[in-house]
């Protein structure tokens, strides 16, 4: 001890001589007091001098320091910076904690610059790569969802489908709304409009671009909401930007192999609430009503769903009876299936396996990644997969010029993606399968000759949907940009850059026979379309430091150029093929051949500036310019040009509040034009295909408007950030509008006699605000504990200020009986303007004051005997949510963490069109559900008392409930069948008419007295109404839980390798729904159509058609080694 | 303490998704408490009749085929020797000893004149009577060759509406030996021609003539003894008719009844031999003439096209 103490002194007195006459050495390593890892490229300064350095691969370093006095500044990004007086020690071993980051946070925005974020004057939302691999999301916006605010994000169905991204609403009638993806610095537009397949009533989500993106690659997504954090990527970012940034390797980082390895089970677990009780049929036949027999009349496959009660030990001749010995069908006993469609799914199950190698030389840094992932489906023989290459490397040519390229191949294919909505799609077909008969018995579908086994003509068999319709696809895509930065001087740097995004994708559609809308030996189709989009920018930032004051200003330019073109060959709708199972565009007749190709070219030339200012740390003001020329737009309108500015005032630089470490008051303005789709200005022809020998060629419906304007979003935000507690509190709000003028509206309908049905203008005003509020706790921070929380709110509202004279709405959609239509704004009208507002028809009534029977529902007659629908639809609901609530939890105990992520939605509607079908055809429970049993067995003056002591909910409710039942459970006696059945219900309700002078006169009641009609329950469905299919599309749901556990260093320093995490996790799990208990995923109520509609999309929002998959409860598994 | 944390964290996921799990099973009950019960389901071709035991909750079954031969199969195939009517008995049996029996009875392999008479074992042979619900191929026509229609369909209970109902309950019976009976129940009539009965029993025989708009009415009618019927098949059969060239039609390869003394089926006219078109086990359809007119007194000018059932 004493030795080893003189030594010390010794080293000392000699160094403290030496520094007399030469420098005094300091030398040690850096290593991270989390793990003990060394940390390499650390900055060491020499606190108050220039001179400093920065530690080697292994953390080591070594400094002169003159006299050995002074202090030494360590920083390292994501670590709390940390100052050390030399007092002439040679040797400084130095642990840093990681940091409380928000402080100094850095940002990526716009054009990739990378800004703290304190001195923006706008909202950006930052999400860190890890957060994006933690659970496993084929698709990389599904793990955005309850992360970000002012984000609304829905899968349109299972993995591999589509996913819309929406920005603070929708602020555009003439698209899909979803914000500009930046890779890297290549923009990748992420259209929902990617729906294909061949034949009829074949519609294929084959999934959007973003789809193509490899999570596994990415470092940081920053999302640039609204135009002023977008200003600068001009038109398409009228809707945000997401920024991706993809990992790198750092400098000076030693050479690092990574291997992930996920899987994960989706396990099928909720599925359409059907009722099972019932066999199809009409007429719910009991031994009541057959003189006491349990031999039934046959079971047939009538439509309805309302037949015999099954399990009740009934017998009678099924679809599938076996014969006797004289060949005769004979009675089976009905008994239910209950799981069919959940016999039919299977456990989908992903696996995505990804290998990252980074290494940094003297000459060049590099990071070269591959991942593959394969899933297989929910529904049999459906699946997706992708594999991707990486590359991105940087090279310093000298101290002045870096070359840095990123190169991305992404090969995504399928061999089959289900079809959607009504049609081909097996999922309606497994659900069409009534009670009484087990789905597995269609498995084996293969008849002799080309024919499919199903239960009757006209109904599919879905085996024969998943195995016999194969809707594949293959698309390469490659992106990826070179640059090149000139730092001429510290001060002015010159950036120029090469982006570029292609794609080249195959669709292909091979159907054999045995579907019944392709009845003609199945049918074949083949699309190809390739699309490059190249992007050529030069930037060149002056950058200058004056103490209390400094500023960059950056000017450039752009040069953007688009190009989609594409060939499709199939055969005619119903037509066919010439031959069965042959799938070569020569197999289809030429009478049969449709035909076609396109190409469409699009360009953008653009100069833009740029400035940011800060003074004293505390005020930030950054604006913008732009100015854009598009190829879309007429000669005279098509230059337009928009400015942005914001501030940015950090309070707590000048007063010192305590307990604060920030104080941010933030406000931005800012402006962005949109142009148009390519060839909306001039008329052209269009092949309509052939009668007989002659090619149809039609001229289009809408008359194009050779003098549209640009469109021109102007948005402004004000917000507070707020952080407190040493970073354990953290607060941030936005408040926004959004104006969107001068709208390009498709489809304006105008009169008949001017030889067109619609036109394309200009029109209107559309106003979108909302508030952003995200707030950060950090409840528990110990040695061993960490326990953050993260809650975000958003919410919304878009709105109609004005349309074009003449024109009172914007149709979104028609379905179910109902529109979406966008209405203007007008205290006179009622109408409130909101975007997706959704409006049925109500129950017509009785309108004479003086009759006493005002109020009560009118019906129709005999077997029509229902409500009727009023003409005029009213508003009944929204599909936009309220608000939307995020809450992520990350709970840290030495090597375990938590995470948890909550995705709350509150109000909205949504219109269910299976629902509408199911309980149509008798599948769905809410037939059943709707019967109130009043337990009189007949008509006569006590039913009609029973229902008027409950005309509150029976005559004036709106709530479709029939009264009567099924047999022994309130069925009343009805004859439609030629014989007495006890399945009888009725609408209450009266007949009649209005007089001109609006009186009332009475035809008849329908009341429950002697006289009312009472129909079987199988077709108590009313199917003239919307609302009985319209849900509250509340709910919760848990995003992602994950609980992973890395092992302790001690332990993997023994086995060579550099970090071992191992996790579990789940995703996307329904918790809770208001109103969903018919099993539709609110998030999915999108419908997919192969045609665009008025708006040129291909998604109807806020309604579905059998876009059911099951709910799953996923269980993933994941595996980190690095080495 | 790691590894208890460890397995803490783990317990709190799992019991997370098992709880959801739970929640959402859906399988169906499906165990409704069904009664003990018996039905009985046949097929029969020629003489072979396929029986199904439709019941619940037997454990045993025994068959009685009517003939003297049973079966414990629950569904057995069972082939006649001779044709006629059997009555197959089904007794299910539970397992607590009670049982159910159910009857039903069989027309095996008949020919029409088994139809007809009920066969050797029908011992009180067949009865059968005017059919109130009228097929849709009943109706009131002309007596010539195609018996185009005056009046079809006819309403159910037609000869009610006229108020001639208790034509009706008028029976005939066929005896598998060529015995034939009549019963005019009450009324002691039967359902006539008014010509007819006016040229041969004059007004006094007239019990009934609400029907006289359409020349119809009831009338007195004792039926003779030991009435007897003739059953031909393949028959050309010469009637007297006002549409027949020369007054006479001839109706080719027509299946006849006729009958002994005064004996006739249905309708009481001048002609009382008939044409079958159609004969079933529980129905046949009888053309019957009718000759209306004062001018061609006997020489028929209308047809009753009528559907008889048996009465039970």
């Amino acid at each position: 001890m004493f030795g080893q103490m003189s030594m010390v002194l010794l080293v000392f007195c000699t160094t403290s001589l030496m520094a007399q006459s030469a420098q005094h050495t300091v030398t040690g390593s850096v290593t991270s007091s989390e793990d003990g890892m060394p940390l390499p490229g650390v900055s060491i300064v020499l606190k108050g001098t220039s001179q400093g350095v920065s530690s080697d691969f292994d953390g080591n370093y070594s400094i002169n320091v003159p006299n050995g006095n002074g202090t030494l500044v360590y920083s390292y990004l994501g670590f709390e910076t940390q100052e050390v007086a030399v007092n002439g020690k040679t040797s400084m071993n130095i642990a840093l904690a990681p940091g409380a980051q928000a402080l100094d946070e850095v940002v990526v925005t716009a054009l990739g610059i990378k800004r703290e974020d304190k001195s923006l004057g706008y909202s950006v939302e930052n999400v860190a790569g890890e957060e994006l691999t933690r659970v496993a999301q084929e698709n990389v916006l599904n793990s955005l969802s309850g992360k970000v605010a002012g984000v609304t994000l829905n899968s349109t169905g299972g993995t591999g489908s589509s996913v819309s991204m929406v920005i603070r609403g929708a602020i555009s009638l003439s698209s899909d709304n979803q914000p500009l993806f930046v890779i890297d610095g290549v923009p990748v537009t992420n259209s929902l409009n990617n729906i294909g397949g061949f034949g009829s009533d074949n519609r294929v989500d084959y999934g959007n671009a973003v789809s193509d993106l490899d999570p596994n690659s990415i470092e940081d997504v920053s999302i640039l909401k609204g135009p002023s954090a977008a200003a600068l990527y001009g038109s398409r970012a009228g809707n945000g930007v997401v920024l991706i940034t993809t990992k790198k390797a750092k400098d000076k980082e030693k050479m690092k192999v990574s291997f992930t390895t996920n899987t994960v089970f989706d396990v099928p677990y909720k599925f359409l609430e059907q009722q099972t009780r019932f066999a199809s049929g009409l007429f719910s036949f009991s031994p009541e009503s057959q003189g006491g027999s349990y031999l039934l009349p046959d079971v047939q496959l009538s439509g309805g769903n309302g037949g015999p009660e099954l399990d009740r030990g009934y017998f009678a001749v099924q679809w599938n009876a076996p014969v006797d010995a004289n060949g005769v069908p004979i009675p089976t006993e009905l008994k239910s299936y209950p799981n069919n469609v959940k016999n039919f799914v299977q456990t989908g199950i992903t696996t995505t396996n990804s290998l990252e190698v980074t290494n940094s030389t003297e000459f060049m840094n590099y990071r070269m990644g591959v991942t593959n992932m394969q899933n297989t489906g929910l529904v049999p023989n459906s699946d997706v997969n992708r594999n991707s290459f990486s590359l991105s490397a940087s090279s310093s040519l000298n101290d002045k010029l870096i070359l840095s390229t990123n190169v991305n191949v992404v090969h995504s294919y399928a061999d089959n993606r289900p079809a959607s909505n009504r049609g081909a799609n097996p999922l309606q077909w497994a659900y069409s399968t009534p009670a009484n008969i087990d789905l597995g018995l269609l498995r084996d579908y293969d008849l002799p000759g080309t024919d499919v086994l199903t239960l009757a003509p006209g109904y599919n068999n879905p085996y024969f949907l998943a195995y016999g319709v194969n809707n594949s696809y293959s698309r390469y895509r490659v992106y990826g940009n070179m640059v090149l930065d000139w730092n001429i001087s510290p001060s002015f740097k010159l950036r120029s850059s090469y982006n570029l995004n292609s794609y080249n994708q195959t669709q292909e559609t091979k159907m054999s026979p045995g579907y019944s809308a392709e009845s003609n030996n199945g049918t074949y189709g083949i699309s190809k379309t390739d699309g490059v989009e190249t992007n050529v920018d030069l930037l060149a930032t002056f950058t200058k430091d004056f103490g209390n004051f400094d500023f960059s200003i950056s000017g450039g330019g752009n040069l953007m150029y688009q190009k989609n073109s594409g060939l499709n060959n199939s055969a005619s709708s119903r037509v066919g093929l010439v031959v069965p199972d042959l799938f070569t565009v020569s197999n289809i007749a030429p009478t049969a051949l449709n035909y076609s190709s396109f190409i469409s070219e699009r360009g953008i030339n653009s100069v833009y500036a740029l400035g940011n200012f800060g003074f004293m740390d505390m005020l930030y003001l950054d604006v913008t310019a732009r100015n854009d020329w598009s190829s879309t737009l007429p000669v005279d309108n098509r230059s337009y040009f928009y400015p942005s500015a914001s501030l940015s005032f950090l309070l707590s630089e000048v007063v010192d509040i305590p307990k604060v470490d920030l104080l941010k008051l933030r406000g931005g303005w800012a402006r962005v034009g949109n142009d148009t789709s390519p060839y909306q200005l001039g008329a052209y022809y269009n092949n309509a295909g052939q009668w007989e020998n002659a090619v149809l060629y039609s001229a289009p419906g809408s008359l194009s408007t050779p003098t549209l304007e640009p469109e021109e979003a102007t948005s402004k935000e004000l917000g507070l950030d707020l952080t407190m507690f040493n970073n354990r509190f953290r607060f941030e709000g936005t408040y926004y509008t959004v104006e969107n003028r001068n709208q390009i509206v498709p489809s304006i309908p105008i009169p008949g006699s001017s030889g067109y049905g619609s036109v394309s203008i200009n029109a209107g005003v559309l106003e979108s605000k909302g508030y952003e509020l995200s707030l950060g706790i950090t409840p528990v921070r110990t040695e061993n504990w960490n326990w953050d929380l993260n809650l975000n709110y958003t919410t919304n509202e878009s709105k109609v200020v004005a349309l074009a004279p003449g024109v009172d709405y914007i149709e979104l959609w028609s379905e179910n009986k109902s529109v979406s239509r966008a209405y203007i704004a007008d205290p006179a009208t009622g109408e409130d303007g909101l975007v997706g507002n959704l409006y049925s028809p109500r129950i017509k009534r009785v309108t004479d004051p003086n009759s006493p029977y005002f109020g009560y529902p009118l019906i129709g007659q005999a077997e029509d005997s229902e409500w009727l629908p009023e003409e005029e639809r009213v508003k009944v609901g929204n599909y936009n949510p309220d608000f939307v609530m995020g809450l992520q939890s990350s709970l840290t105990f030495k090597n375990f963490t938590l995470n948890m992520t909550f995705d709350w939605r509150s109000g909205g509607q949504y219109m269910s069109q299976t629902s509408r079908y199911m309980v149509e055809d008798g599948y769905g429970q809410q037939l059943l559900d709707n019967l109130v049993n009043p337990g009189i067995a007949e008509a006569g003056p006590e039913l009609k008392q029973w229902v008027l002591d409950r005309a509150d909910e029976l005559i004036y409710g709106e709530n479709f409930l029939s009264v009567g039942g099924t047999p022994g459970n309130g069925g009343l006696p009805e004859t439609f069948s030629g014989n007495v059945v006890y399945d009888g219900v009725f609408s209450p309700g009266v007949r009649g008419t209005h007089d001109e002078n609006g009186n009332f006169i009475l035809e008849s009641e329908n009341l429950g007295d002697v006289g009312t009609t009472f129909l079987p329950f199988s077709v108590a469905n009313p199917w003239e109404f919307g609302t009985p299919h319209m849900f509250d599309a509340d709910y919760i749901k848990l995003r992602e839980v994950s609980l992973s556990y890395s092992l302790p260093s001690k332990v993997i320093e023994r086995t060579g390798l550099d970090n071992i995490s191992v996790s579990v996790y789940s995703r996307n799990i329904m918790l809770w729904t208001k109103d969903s208990s018919f099993g539709v995923d609110p998030e999915r109520a999108f419908q997919a159509e192969s045609g665009r509609d008025k708006r040129g999309t291909q998604f109807k929002q806020g309604i579905e058609r059998y876009n059911v998959d099951p709910w799953v409860i996923p269980v993933g598994f994941k595996i980190g080694i690095t080495f | 303490m790691t590894k208890k944390n460890l397995i803490l964290l783990y317990g709190i996921l799992f019991s997370m998704m098992l709880s959801l799990s739970s929640c959402s099973s859906d399988d169906s009950s499906g165990s409704n408490d069904i009664p003990f019960s018996a039905d009985i389901f046949q097929s029969v071709v020629g003489k072979k009749v396929a029986f199904q035991g439709l019941t619940n909750n037997a454990v045993s079954w025994t068959w009685d085929f009517g003939d003297g031969t049973t079966s414990s199969e629950k569904n057995p195939v069972h082939v006649y020797s001779d044709g006629g009517y059997y009555t197959a008995k089904l007794t299910a049996t539970s397992a607590d000893g009670s049982s159910i029996s159910k009857e039903v009875i069989l027309a095996i392999d008949l020919t029409p004149y088994i139809l007809l008479t009920g066969g050797p074992t029908a011992t009180n042979g067949k009865t059968w009577r005017i059919a109130s619900a009228h097929s849709a191929a009943d109706k009131l026509a002309d007596a010539d060759a195609d018996f185009s229609p005056i009046e079809q369909p006819l309403a159910t209970g037609i000869l009610g509406l006229l108020g001639m109902g208790e034509v009706y309950e008028d029976t005939f019976t066929f005896h598998f030996e060529g015995g034939y009976e009549i019963d005019t129940k009450a009324d002691g009539a039967v359902f006539s021609g008014l010509v007819y009965q006016i040229v041969t029993a004059g007004f006094g025989g007239v019990v009934n003539a609400n029907g006289q708009d359409y020349g119809l009415c009831t009338g007195l009618f004792t039926p003779d003894d030991n009435l007897t019927f003739t059953y031909v098949e393949n028959e050309d059969l010469n009637v007297p008719s006002v549409y027949g060239p020369g007054g006479v039609l001839t109706f080719g390869n027509v299946t006849t009844l006729d009958f002994s003394g005064n004996g006739f089926l249905g309708f009481k006219d001048f002609q009382s031999k008939v044409i079958v078109q159609e004969i079933k086990d529980n129905s046949m359809r009888v053309v019957m003439f009718m000759a209306a007119s004062q001018d061609y007194i006997g020489v028929n000018t209308h047809a009753l096209v009528f559907t008889f059932e048996v009465v039970n």
